[in-house]
């Protein structure tokens, strides 16, 4: 006992510089991607009354994780130490913050080797860990100006009080609120998604669709198994694009993670969103399972508000010059909107068009109006956009209100045609796998 | 006797003049019989010294130790509670209290007591020590978290045994305390290997291979006492428990052997010490166990395994018990359990049957 033991002194004399340099790397790591981190101040959430509650937010445990490895790389892991003694006491089920309080601990009594080491022979669960230390801490290191927006972002409607997008790539989640000055964000949450990464094409290929989607309903965490933890939101895959594209799978749902665990790794699931529970809880009363889009994009592409505004207006325009074409009843003006490879309602672009002129031919007048226009374009797709809105038709023999969903191809000098155009509603494979029970809600998009 | 929580058996007195009062005999007598295993008789011992002088603390001071070597530890607790608070400046007591606390996977209670020790004597040696196992033990449990294993049942909790093991008669000094030292397969271990077989695995053995980690001088069990100053204020007096015989020394040898095996991590080494008949713990299959023990020999970036207190029992030529007490110490996890391996003679060599932990 008095005989000193070699690692123990060098852990004394060792253990800060060594903590010091893996954080130090991790942070290294965070930098090399590029990041639109721009400004500083958070964005303020315009009050307006929206129907549903606002977003409770409980503590923030990911910036208690943060605020500790800061304190690590600042050299004070007695600070760190405490900090994260604090998190692992109200969330012991915070894996990745176990695994720096295990390290923190350790270091008191010899070098680690790394961020984790002690894990060597569990290498898979380890890179988990790391990658999900990676991306929370890059997320601290951006901040986000609020008068940047997603790119996807077009145009809420006037009914959608949130919008979520998810950036894949940074394993993360936007919750935007529609605001009268347009979408604010909200809340940002970690989330895990497809195990093999983004794009999903076939079924079992344990990717997350890329696209924009739309939330269908719910599922209460009662009729669910543990697995999804604080209930589910199943989205629209496959969507018409997808369909078009031929892509199959199911069952892509926004839901919670097992009772075990507070989060799952970056990339767990098998094509599902899973957010920590507390987040699932908290979006479980603010999402309106009718009316929120789920955008979700590889990486997401940010741009200033009113290049966005620029954009959604130049996309109005031209679906405005769509409808007078309509009313209009002029043949070759309509027909000009109508790529050649459209489709819509099961017929082609000849067999559309032949439709619309035998229908047309009778009537002395068209009034078309559109309402409730929702405009968000497709990651990964180029100047693809989801055009969703109540087209109230009205005419000397017939009138209708139907909700419409159109994508939209923009050139690249503001020329925009119409690559499908079809009623909103639900797909057989959209109900695939949801428990009967919670059937009757999934109202979503047959409206 | 390596680095495991020490709980200390006597007070120094620490120029706080306490000194022994009136019953300083009946201390003595408190002490031989502790010494000896005679609890019932030491506390009856204390209680008449109590009886004259109810604060004296060395007297107080062992009664807590004789409490903790018998289970009573909410006792054991309280006697060492009531020191801390009438002699806050003394170590001693809250340095014991750790080693408590810790035995009932306390770690945070055990961290604060060690944490008062040593801000009343920063040089404290042992309790510096036990704050260094401590904090490896709650790193331990943080990265079982970190993996979601299940910890409610196998904590990490540090065996009481080390008391046990404090007052227990040791075997021959020199004998008894292997401290490994690497390198780890000797030429007599590779020579009494079989020339079976190999365990299916196609990696070589590495075990020429010294261990990376540096691995202190062996220290003998009386160099150890010696060593232990205030920490083990027990003498060990020199009682040869060996069987007498050849074969006792061929299993001690054999014992060695393994322990060796496992401190420098070498699997195949220390998996060919178990006998072909050996029986896994808890029904494991043979093949599930060996990929169990492959991984934890190898996970860890060091192992140190050190035995006291030997004793063989050979019964024939064929069969011998040893019992033992294991200090287990990793980087990130450490205990000390009583031992006893059935170790029988198979291919020239003993290996080992059954291997059973005491509680």
């Amino acid at each position: 006992m008095s005989s000193p033991i070699p690692e123990r002194d060098g852990a004394r004399r060792g253990d800060r510089q060594h903590l010091l340099l893996v954080v130090t790397v991790l942070v290294v790591s965070a930098l090399q991607v590029a990041w639109p981190a721009r400004g500083s101040a958070a964005p303020t959430i315009a009050a307006g009354g929206p129907a549903l509650p606002a977003i409770s937010t409980g503590p923030d445990d990911e910036a208690l994780l943060v605020e500790a490895l800061e304190q690590v790389r600042r050299g004070d892991l007695d600070r760190a130490l405490r900090d994260i003694e604090t998190l692992v006491a109200r969330n012991p089920k915070f894996r990745l913050a176990q695994l720096v309080y295990g390290d923190l601990l350790l270091a008191k009594t010899r070098p680690i080797g790394g961020f984790g080491a002690q894990l060597a022979d569990r290498p898979g669960a380890l890179a988990d860990l790391r990658d999900e230390a990676r991306v929370r801490w890059r997320n601290r290191l951006r901040s986000l100006d609020p008068d940047w927006l997603p790119a996807p972002l077009l145009r809420m409607s006037a009914s959608q009080r949130r919008a979520l997008v998810i950036d894949v790539s940074e394993s993360r989640l936007y919750v935007f609120l529609n605001t009268a000055s347009g979408p604010r964000l909200e809340r940002s949450v970690y989330v895990s998604t497809g195990k093999n990464g983004a794009h999903k094409v076939r079924e079992g290929d344990q990717r997350t669709p890329l696209g924009v989607y739309f939330l269908t309903g719910r599922i209460a965490p009662a009729s669910l198994p543990d697995f999804y933890g604080a209930g589910a939101f199943p989205v629209n895959y496959p969507n018409e694009w997808d369909v078009r594209q031929g892509r199959t799978g199911y069952g892509i749902w926004l839901h919670g993670v097992p009772a075990d665990t507070y989060s799952r790794p970056p990339r767990a699931s098998d094509g599902c969103m899973a957010l920590p529970n507390e987040d699932m809880s908290a979006l479980w009363t603010s999402l309106d399972a009718d009316n929120t889009p789920v955008i979700i994009a590889e990486r997401i592409t940010w741009l200033p508000r009113a290049e966005v505004e620029a954009r959604a207006l130049a996309l109005e325009a031209a679906i405005d010059g769509w409808r007078r074409s309509w009313e209009s009843r002029a043949d070759g003006e309509y027909a000009r909107f109508y790529a050649s490879d459209f489709t819509g309602a099961g017929l082609g672009r000849q067999q559309w068009l032949e439709h619309k002129r035998r229908v047309n031919a009778g009537k002395r007048f068209i009034r078309v109006a559109l309402d409730d226009l929702s405009a968000f374009e497709y990651p990964g797709e180029d100047g693809l956009v989801v055009v969703t809105f109540e087209q109230s038709y009205r005419s000397d023999n017939f009138s209708e209100r139907a909700r419409k969903r159109m994508y939209w191809r923009a050139g690249p000098r503001g020329e925009a045609t119409i690559l499908h155009e079809d009623a909103a509603t639900l797909r057989p494979e959209h109900l695939r796998g949801i428990p009967y029970s919670a059937r009757s809600e999934m109202s979503a998009l047959s409206r | 006797m390596v680095r495991s929580l020490l709980l200390l058996t006597s007070l120094l007195a620490l120029g706080l003049g306490l000194a022994p009062a009136a019953g300083a005999a009946d201390l003595d007598e408190a002490r031989t019989l502790a010494r000896r295993g005679d609890f019932d008789g030491a506390l009856t011992a204390l209680d008449q010294v109590l009886a004259a002088e109810p604060n004296d603390p060395q007297a107080r001071f062992l009664r807590g130790v004789v409490l903790a070597e018998t289970r009573r530890v909410d006792e054991a607790i309280a006697v060492f509670t009531g020191l801390t608070r009438d002699y806050p400046e003394l170590p001693e007591p809250h340095n014991n209290l750790a080693v408590l606390y810790a035995a009932e996977g306390e770690y945070d209670k055990a961290r604060d007591a060690l944490l008062v020790a040593i801000n009343t004597h920063p040089s404290y040696a042992t309790a510096h020590e036990n704050l260094g196992d401590i904090y490896a033990k709650m790193a331990g449990l943080a990265y079982d978290r970190a993996l979601s294993l299940d910890t409610a049942n196998a904590t990490a909790k540090s065996k009481l045994a080390l008391i046990s093991e404090l007052f227990s008669t040791r075997a021959v000094a020199g004998e008894a305390t292997m401290v490994a030292a690497a390198p780890a397969a000797s030429p007599a271990s590779s020579a009494t290997a079989p020339p079976a077989p190999a365990p299916a695995s196609p990696a070589p053995p590495v075990a020429a291979t010294p261990t990376p980690t540096p691995t202190p001088p062996p220290i003998s069990a009386s160099s150890a006492a010696a060593a232990a100053g205030s920490a083990v204020a027990v003498p060990a007096p020199p009682t040869a428990a060996l069987a007498p015989g050849a074969a006792a020394e061929a299993v001690t040898l054999a014992v060695r052997d393994w322990a060796e095996a496992w401190s420098g991590k070498n699997v195949e080494a220390y998996l060919a010490r178990y006998a072909s008949g050996f029986r896994p713990p808890n029904g494991m299959s043979r093949e599930a166990w060996e990929r169990q023990r492959r991984q934890r020999l190898s996970a860890p970036a060091f192992i140190r395994v050190s035995l006291d207190d030997v004793r063989v029992a050979t019964s024939g030529d064929a069969e011998a018990t040893v019992t033992f007490v294991q200090t287990y110490r990793s980087d990130t996890y450490g205990d000390r359990v009583r031992k006893r391996l059935t170790m029988t003679r198979e291919r020239g060599d003993w290996r080992i049957l059954r291997e059973q932990s005491d509680p």
